[in-house]
């Protein structure tokens, strides 16, 4: 490594990021340091809970996600087709919960509120990341193994049992993905767990909020912070980009290639037909169109917020090395209770602080989009970096020409799905403010109250609205590059 | 002649262990072997990519080894060329010129020289990653010399090339070095690299430098 890279700023500068994203726990930390801990006779419940369902979530997703991506890998990989299911199976995970937990509550009525329904969801959240995860691996990794296959005349079974370790390697990752993502879930829990499904996040959001036992919060979170930071070692490869080298052979599977493209045209069909019935619905209430554009505004500065925050750390982690410690470990480690990060701004900027949402939410956001689109294009700065340092340039040329334009794409990715992610909170907001300051907490307050049509007016034109501020940001975002 | 002492640095089941190495201060030294032999890390702890304890690079009065990679001024052409994919040519070559704190308008004079020499001034305008492969050499090659280095490391820098414009490139890459004077260490494993460029030949095998 260039000598360059370790260079005491750049130690500095990492040690703020990595202070700002462990801040919510040091700042409770010193809030309640001196309370006592006293495991909480439903911690062991809860804890149970989150178990549960994140085993059961993750088994279901590595389960449907496997033969999607049988299907998927029969689909040529410049193809459109593959292309339009691929896009079609990251989305959930893409969307805000909102969108999800509307859609769900729509189609399958009555609904299994608890643990069974909070498994449910969240594999529906993340098969398609499993599915498309998988089939990329195995398309890198394998193609030449199965064209020599296909000659020798496999079977499908043979092959699969010929490549079980490194395969099994990857599943057992992809596992443990989904498990550590629904472990620490706040959003779906809080939406469907219902009285036998809380979680630990939930927990500790009721421990606030409901019996104001800070300390007891606090500890729980703690907890769940070590329980996930070493489930976290064992996770490798979750990369989505992997560069493709080939195609499979014998592996994919044409039936299950049709049932994924029934499966796309449902839901899509249903989205539409959703649409098209709450607008018709949604309407009808005198009321609403005039409370939805009072949320407007605040919503849209909200993402503005949350944007600045973001560029200000992803500036930041670009700034550091690939190779540094503290950019490896926020990637791969970090995830902090989401009702903990909510309690902790609510008590730095005080009760229906817009500043406190954002700066939650950011610190919420930042690490998962920093793992799906910055960290694979960070890594690959590496070499151009050392270019840069052996011709002499100093740290403010190196980050204004190699390390900005090339990480740019990244970083606008990172912005747009921030966009959605912060118009469809209604969590992390609850926690910090009161009513229904932004329009996912409209869409929650009327989901709860069972006007499901027109929550899902709101979440639409949460999406609508998203698109637009997304589109703005792309125009300027491609004009100051053309001027550049 | 600048002199390299005491280079010694263990890999995993390699040790490269070099206690005095000659490089010529005028013309082309070639450090020659086969794949595995040690070139590649040779060159990265020249260049500073690399570290090693306790070795020296005298260089006139300067020991290089006790200097930051950007401030030991060399300039190098790796075999990918690794010229930056966003940037044209003529950004690539000026990034090298502004990283060295040369004026603008010296960069200038100095990048129309380069480019009439190397042939690259109808390239100077299209992105890196639209040029050819020789075309990036080129590229590569100037943005190595613009910063007046005070020596140019090459390592396998035609091993990409077609064999058709392989002798063509060496016999530019003669030229321009000899009209420059600046003297370079070519590292390769390709024997005709040597006929053709090498005033003097390194041999390295297993780590060591063979008599």
């Amino acid at each position: 490594m260039v000598r360059h890279s370790q260079s005491p700023l750049s130690s500095a500068r990492g040690i703020i990021l990595f202070l700002f994203f462990i801040l919510p726990l040091l700042l409770l930390f010193s809030k309640f340091s001196k309370a006592q801990f006293v495991v909480p006779n439903d911690f062991l419940w809860a804890f149970k809970n989150s178990l549960l369902q994140s085993f059961t979530a993750a088994a279901l997703s590595l389960l449907f996600g496997f033969f999607s991506a049988l299907g998927l890998a029969h689909l040529d990989q410049a193809s459109k087709w593959r292309r339009m299911i691929e896009n079609i199976l990251v989305l959930p995970n893409l969307l805000p919960s909102l969108f999800i937990l509307v859609f769900v509550l729509r189609w399958i009525d009555p609904f299994p509120f608890g643990n069974i329904g909070v498994a449910l969801v969240q594999c529906l959240v993340a098969f398609g990341f499993v599915a498309v995860s998988f089939a990329r691996y195995c398309e890198t990794e394998f193609s030449k193994w199965t064209e020599l296959a296909l000659i020798e005349n496999a079977s499908r079974f043979q092959l699969l049992r010929a490549l079980w370790s490194p395969l099994s390697g990857k599943l057992r990752s992809l596992f443990l993905s989904v498990f550590a993502f629904s472990f620490a879930s706040f959003t779906i829990p809080l939406a469907l767990g219902g009285g036998k499904g809380t979680n630990l996040e939930v927990l500790i959001f009721e421990k606030i909020r409901i019996d104001g036992d800070f300390s007891s919060a606090l500890w729980i979170s703690f907890l769940q912070f070590v329980f996930v930071f070493f489930l976290s070692h064992f996770l490798l490869n979750q990369d989505l980009r992997k560069s493709v080298s080939g195609r499979l052979r014998i592996l994919p599977s044409r039936v299950l290639s049709f049932f994924l493209f029934v499966g796309g045209f449902l839901f899509v069909s249903a989205f539409a037909y959703e649409l098209v019935e709450s607008f018709s619905l949604g309407w009808q209430i005198p009321q609403f169109a005039d409370q939805l554009w009072a949320l407007v505004g605040p919503s849209v500065l909200g993402v503005f917020r949350v944007w600045l925050i973001l560029s200000l750390l992803f500036a930041m982690m670009i700034s550091l090395a690939s190779e540094s410690r503290i950019v490896k470990s926020l990637t791969a480690f970090f995830s902090l209770s989401a009702a903990l990060i909510g309690f902790s701004y609510f008590s730095l900027f005080g009760e229906n602080s817009f500043w406190g949402i954002s700066f939650g939410l950011s610190s919420l956001f930042f690490i998962p989009l920093w793992r799906i689109y910055g960290f694979e294009s960070h890594q690959s700065l590496r070499h151009p970096v050392e270019m840069a340092e052996l011709m002499g340039a100093g740290p403010m040329l190196i980050f204004f020409k190699v390390r900005w334009p090339l990480m740019q794409e990244s970083w606008i990715r990172i912005l747009q799905i921030s966009t959605y992610w912060t118009l469809g909170d209604f969590a992390l907001t609850k926690m910090i403010a009161t009513g229904s300051p932004t329009l996912g907490t409209f869409a929650q307050n009327l989901m709860n109250s069972y006007r499901i049509h027109s929550a899902f007016l709101v979440v639409m034109l949460l999406l609508i609205l998203g698109f637009f501020v997304n589109l703005i940001l792309k125009v300027a975002f491609d004009v100051g590059r053309s001027r550049s | 002649m600048s002199v390299v002492r005491d280079l010694k640095k263990r890999y995993d089941d390699f040790l490269l262990e070099i206690p005095e190495m000659e490089i010529l201060d005028q013309g082309i030294t070639a450090l020659w072997g086969p794949s595995g032999a040690g070139k590649t890390s040779v060159l990265r702890i020249l260049c500073g990519l690399e570290q090693a304890s306790s070795w020296s690079w005298i260089f006139g009065n300067l020991d290089l080894a006790k200097l930051s990679a950007g401030d030991r001024r060399l300039g190098v052409v790796f075999q990918s060329y690794d010229l930056f994919p966003h940037l044209t040519g003529e950004q690539n070559i000026l990034f090298a010129a502004e990283a060295r704190k040369i004026p603008r308008a010296e960069a200038l004079r100095r990048m129309q020289s380069l480019a009439e020499r190397l042939q690259i001034s109808g390239l100077l305008k299209k992105n890196a990653d639209v040029l050819s492969g020789g075309e990036k050499q080129r590229v590569a090659i100037s943005r190595a010399m613009i910063a007046d280095p005070r020596m140019l490391i090459l390592d396998e820098p035609f091993s990409a090339l077609d064999q058709n414009i392989k002798s063509e490139a060496r016999n530019l890459l003669k030229m321009i070095l000899k009209d420059s004077q600046i003297p370079a260490l070519l590292v390769t494993h390709d024997e005709e690299d040597l006929r053709i460029l090498a005033d003097k030949v390194l041999r390295i095998e297993n780590g060591r430098l063979l008599d």
